[in-house]
């Protein structure tokens, strides 16, 4: 079964991964990339990544650039310089940590898959304990990757069909 | 939120708190012309802009925890009602881009916000559909009342 199809049908049943679905998910989002379409940024957003890059910032950006400005300069989360291509591999290496927790939910419909693992990512202004990275079945793609204190940060009324799998 | 990871609050540094304000501080105010923008955007840039929330709206609940823990300064506390109080005014436009209702922001209060401690009146723009929907929760509430009290 196409994993894809396989988180779908596992946030549809409610049942628990067995360990080789799971690895199959794991192996599947840590080679996954992050969403790149183009996505809108506020007046507001822009002047806070623009005073942070020192240059003005365009009008749209692919998703993954989006997250990383605020990550960089809005919540200092990674270091200023990381480039689209180490904040993906931080994202990756949380994905694959032994020691990552794994929830399928559905968050407004969309079928995700997210990883709490503790955080790796080095010289952070303000890090937190933990790397979250969010999944999205339909889209394909990792759609967020934040620092962040710990699941109660994370999950709430929000996110349907919670199932923890590891 | 879900409760079950235990907190040492200690790590929170002001410089943390300070960014969840900023968060919060840019997804409220971004929200009148996020909702404007709204019809014309596609799935996906709709799926990005609820990942954001989901964020912020995880750090408001640590913010929440730390306020009632007494870790946020007066001035961090003024800030968090503002936020708090606008984001209410504004439960309209939250609720088209973040389907966010009467129920969820409901969560400020148990999470803890500061404006629990304020008398002052205030205006929650509500759609009168959207009450009819929870009027049988509210009317449960009424009725369990109305029991203890007999």
């Amino acid at each position: 079964m196409d994993i894809d199809t396989l988180i779908v049908e596992l946030i549809e049943s409610g049942r628990r991964a067995t360990e080789d679905e799971l690895s199959q998910i794991v192996a599947h989002v840590a080679q996954a990339p992050f969403a790149s379409r183009l996505v809108r940024i506020s007046p507001r957003l822009r002047d806070e990544f623009a005073a942070g890059l020192g240059k003005p910032v365009a009008r749209q950006l692919p998703s993954i650039e989006f997250h990383l400005l605020k990550r960089i300069y809005l919540e200092r989360q990674w270091p200023v310089g990381t480039t689209a291509r180490q904040y993906v591999t931080d994202l990756h290496l949380a994905v694959r940590h032994p020691a990552a927790r794994i929830w399928t939910y559905e968050y407004r419909a969309e079928p995700m898959v997210g990883f709490l693992a503790p955080s790796q990512v080095q010289n952070a202004p303000k890090p937190e304990a933990f790397v979250f990275v969010a999944y999205n079945a339909h889209y394909r793609a990792i759609t967020t990757g934040f620092q962040a204190s710990g699941p109660s940060a994370i999950f709430g009324k929000e996110q349907q069909r919670l199932m923890r799998h590891r | 939120m879900n409760t079950n990871d235990n907190w040492d609050l200690s790590v929170f540094a002001r410089e943390h708190i300070e960014s969840y304000l900023l968060n919060y501080k840019l997804l409220i105010e971004d929200l009148p012309g996020l909702a404007n923008m709204w019809a014309n955007m596609d799935d996906f840039e709709h799926h990005h802009y609820q990942m954001m929330f989901m964020q912020t709206w995880g750090t408001r609940s640590t913010l929440g925890t730390l306020y009632r823990a007494g870790r946020l300064t007066p001035k961090q506390e003024a800030e968090l009602a503002a936020l708090d109080d606008e984001l209410i005014q504004h439960l309209d436009e939250a609720n088209l881009c973040y389907e966010l209702d009467l129920q969820s922001v409901a969560q400020l209060f148990t999470w803890g916000t500061p404006l629990a401690q304020s008398d002052e009146v205030i205006r929650i723009p509500i759609r009168p559909r959207t009450l009819s929907e929870i009027a049988p929760a509210l009317a449960a509430i009424g009725i369990r009342h109305e029991r203890s009290a007999a």
